[in-house]
């Protein structure tokens, strides 16, 4: 069903006006809450295998939830909506529609490699088996990430068959947007124009961190489906609902009693997030540390339900903690009960355990002796601040100048000491929180990643998520300005001369061309070309298969992990164990990978070939079985093929011409 | 006017700008129309009045690409706004596009460019460009090594139906909103920045 993702939409609406209602949140948080709390709800309950289930629930939730509360609010229910609808939750409801429109009409694939080797595999399994990627046999290599986005990205394509990868987008989007509304939710009615300049910058910001220089080719903003950018957008999306979830007129005098309530908007975030990605469980303690630090040093007559003052404080705290912590364990226990895989196994150089890595990694740090790897990672780490840009301004060092910058002027710009000491925690826990994001990097170079840590791979996108959080706290604290200036005209002059800035900066390095506003399939041949590969020979390819795929081109790996994606449910075999060919002529090399290659036929059941690629060493051992030419198969032609009668011992194999596919010029 | 513009709601001032934004949009796609119909002239032209590089040309008159970077290179001077390559591919061309100098002894670089698009019939695909006064081009057709291409004519400034300047795109709805929704912000703060002179806070 093609409107299937405006039903979730209205859905996560619905929800978003009850949680309004029934516990006085600001309304333009309640987006951002009520979307998570519905990935929260369904990823929860698909740990246990009810996946279609939770999402179905969701939808009688929000049906059964907004008749109540409107029939609950009878009187008041005209005033109630135009409250609801605050410039942040239009610009949210505006921007989701659009964005929607725009998707469908263009239909944008997925282009980025960690998409076809885990994102965009496992949501479509996902959806194809009505369960998450830990409960049956798949293509994919590593199960071990948690399921936040899976469900995200399903819940908003629900109905019918088939996996549209537009629709991920969208959902992905939505996330986006309905974390802007909460950034912009210092604004009311009569200060639309500040929420519009800071829902802007929202926008701009996975292109301030995505592209360095003026791009001259495709980037995938806005039409991704890798995690980077939402643990950025989140992390500063929880960060804004604890700022700004408090409203009753009396929230802005900070000594407002009872504000612990309020905080529990953000369980449901921290369940979602730590569910996102690992690295989402550390986001999660970083925005506990901030709660509380805020809490400690800015909140007078504080009180948790009954609890009062620091106990309050201490207790409010310590229910997120055991919140997070039991999700993280949730998944681990999964893993362990379906995948029997220890999460605490990280694999890597040195196969530590997660625990393990951070004890050795500290003791290594502060010891005086190093191992040489350490200290040239410690190097690299350092020096890329200086040498990588990490966004429009530059490279980290220019980007921190930035951000502190921010800081400064909202100090400057506020009025009362109690804003002020507000102002400064949020700076100096957000230093803390990045300093031990850092080194807890610093770590999975060393002990993860093998000789391939030189050079940082994936820096950028490991480290931009803190980035993001940073510079929104950073507009955060200017907003807070402007809710107690000292300086009122400039306050607003640099709230909007910052955002302006931005704008002016996106003009400047992106050129319309290259974003999905002008989208075209043209500039995605490799993965056209595939697609329609694919295409030629779907109607024999069974989802049992287990499918040998020979794709032996330049760009091997992409296209392997393309075909993985196209052809999933059925699972995708690309090369057979690694040997040493050490000495060994081309002859002897074919002959080698021919034995070792039935011998794998058997061990991992397969039971089809396919040829994307045909290349000599294909011909060499095998070109009698094939019965032709296997250099044929390139650009425009694949062969599907059964495999019958594997014997290793007789060094004996069968291949079955099913289909020849050829791709139209 | 300054003051019914202040006393204008924020949706008002917002579709008001919308409104005054689309009048321009359409002045200036009717000054295009007229600029093109006056000065582009119309140029019809084989591959064979090109200097092909990467490129060879077989018994049946096909072009062939001999690697992955071929190359249509044309120094002629000329206005151009639109580039159309009338033609087949054996292989689907992936990335195609035109490279473009203005000023002598200039090199092509790749902020200077513009992606080819495939037109609703089957087999032409056109690049086009504001206006302006080129001093060569250089087409690469495709990204595909091995690729036999039937290139039946590259018109120059191909005619384009007069209802063709007035679709919206896609782009041009993004302007329209975001340039209407800064505009009306921009009014609006000046209203809060001078209005402290008037009223109370």
């Amino acid at each position: 069903m093609f409107l299937d993702s405006i039903l979730s939409l209205i859905a996560v609406l619905l929800i978003a006006f009850c949680i309004y209602k029934q516990f006085g949140l600001n309304p333009s948080v309640t987006p951002f809450v009520s979307l998570l709390s519905i990935v929260s709800f369904i990823s929860l309950l698909s740990l246990v295998n009810l996946l279609m289930l939770s999402i179905w629930a969701v939808y009688i939730i929000a049906i059964v939830g907004i008749v109540f509360v409107v029939y609950k609010n009878k009187q008041t229910l005209k005033e109630d909506i135009s409250e609801f609808f605050t410039p942040g939750v239009i610009m949210f409801c505006v921007a989701s529609v659009m964005m929607f429109i725009v998707l469908s009409i263009k239909q944008p694939i997925l282009t980025q490699w960690d998409e076809f080797s885990f994102w965009g595999t496992s949501q479509k399994l996902t959806k194809y088996h009505s369960a998450i990627y830990t409960y049956y046999p798949s293509s994919l290599i590593g199960k071990t990430t948690p399921p936040s986005l899976a469900v995200l990205s399903v819940f908003f394509q629900p109905i019918g068959q088939g996996f549209l990868e537009w629709k991920a987008f969208f959902s992905y989007d939505v996330l986006f947007f309905a974390s802007f509304c909460a950034w912009t939710a210092s604004f009311k009615k009569d200060k639309w124009h500040y929420a519009f300049m800071v829902f802007l910058f929202g926008f701009m910001t996975p292109f301030v961190f995505e592209v360095y220089t003026k791009i001259v080719y495709l980037v995938p903003v806005y039409m991704s489906i890798m995690a980077d950018i939402p643990l950025g957008i989140t992390f500063a999306g929880a960060i804004a609902t604890y700022l700004f979830a408090c409203d009753d007129k009396s929230c802005n005098n900070l000594n407002y009693e009872g504000r612990g309530r309020h905080i529990l908007a953000l369980l449901p975030v921290l369940i979602a997030f730590t569910l996102m990605k690992d690295m989402g469980f550390a986001f999660s303690l970083i925005i506990i540390m901030i709660v509380f630090i805020d809490l400690v040093l800015v909140q007078k007559n504080f009180s948790f339900y009954k609890i009062k003052g620091l106990l309050g404080k201490i207790s409010v705290c310590m229910l997120m903690g055991i919140t997070t912590v039991a999700t993280f364990m949730a998944w681990t226990i999964h893993m362990a009960n379906v995948l029997q895989a220890n999460r605490f196994e990280l694999g890597g150089a040195e196969n530590l355990g997660m625990a393990e890595m951070l004890v050795v990694g500290i003791k290594e740090l502060f010891s005086p002796e190093k191992s040489q790897k350490f200290i040239d990672m410690q190097g690299e780490m350092l020096s890329a601040l200086s040498v990588k840009p990490i966004s429009m301004f530059g490279n980290g060092i220019r980007t921190f100048i930035v951000i502190f910058a921010l800081f400064a002027a909202a100090l400057i710009l506020v009025k009362g000491k109690e804003n002020i000491i507000k102002i400064i925690g949020l700076l100096v826990t957000n230093i803390i929180g990045f300093t031990a994001y850092y080194i807890f990097h610093l770590f999975i170079y060393v002990y993860i990643f093998k000789a391939n840590a030189y050079g940082l791979p994936s820096y950028e996108r490991y480290i931009y998520p803190y980035y993001i959080a940073f510079m929104a706290t950073g507009v955060f604290a200017l907003c807070i300005a402007l809710m107690h200036p000292r300086f009122e005209k400039l306050s607003k002059l640099a709230l909007f001369g910052f955002s302006l800035v931005v704008f002016l900066l996106f003009k400047y390095f992106v050129s319309y061309e290259n974003t999905f506003l002008m989208y075209t399939d043209d500039g995605n041949s490799v993965m056209n070309n595939i697609e329609a590969s694919y295409k030629t020979i779907e109607d024999v390819v069974e989802p049992d298969d287990v499918i040998f795929c020979f794709a032996e081109a330049e760009d091997s790996g992409e296209r392997w992990f393309k075909y993985t994606y196209e052809m999933s449910p059925s699972v995708i075999v690309m090369d057979i164990p690694w040997f040493d060919s050490t000495g060994m002529d081309d002859e002897q090399y074919c002959q080698e990978w021919r034995k070792r290659f039935i011998q794998y036929v058997e061990d991992a059941q397969i039971t089809h070939f396919m040829v994307d690629y045909g290349n000599s060493k294909l011909q060499k051992a095998f070109g009698e079985e094939f019965g032709c030419d296997v250099t044929q198969y390139n650009l425009n032609k694949v062969g599907y093929y059964e495999i019958k009668n594997p014997n290793s011992e007789e060094n004996h194999i069968e291949f079955s011409l099913v289909k020849n596919g050829e791709v139209e010029g | 006017m300054i003051k019914k513009i202040k006393n204008l709601s924020a949706i008002q001032l917002i579709a008001l700008c919308m409104a005054v934004i689309s009048v321009f949009w359409i002045l200036k796609n009717g000054i295009s129309f007229a600029m093109e119909k006056s000065s582009a002239e119309i140029q019809v032209l084989s591959a064979d009045d090109f200097e092909l590089v990467g490129i060879i040309k077989n018994e049946n008159g096909e072009y062939i690409s001999t690697d992955g970077d071929p190359q249509l290179i044309l120094t002629k001077e000329m206005k151009v706004a639109r580039i159309s390559i009338v033609g087949q591919f054996s292989v689907t061309p992936g990335e195609m596009l035109v490279y473009y100098t203005q000023k002598d002894g200039q090199g092509f670089a790749p902020h200077k460019r513009y992606w080819f698009y495939k037109e609703d019939q089957s087999n032409v695909y056109t690049a086009s460009m504001p206006l302006k006064k080129l001093k060569s081009i250089r087409i690469d057709p495709t990204t595909f090594a091995g690729n036999t291409m039937t290139i039946e004519q590259i018109i120059i400034n191909k005619p384009k139906n007069i209802i063709e300047y007035f679709k919206p795109t896609v782009r041009d709805i993004f302007n329209l909103i975001i340039y209407s929704c800064i505009i009306s912000s921009i009014v609006y703060l000046l209203k809060d920045l001078f209005n402290g002179y008037k009223t109370k806070k």
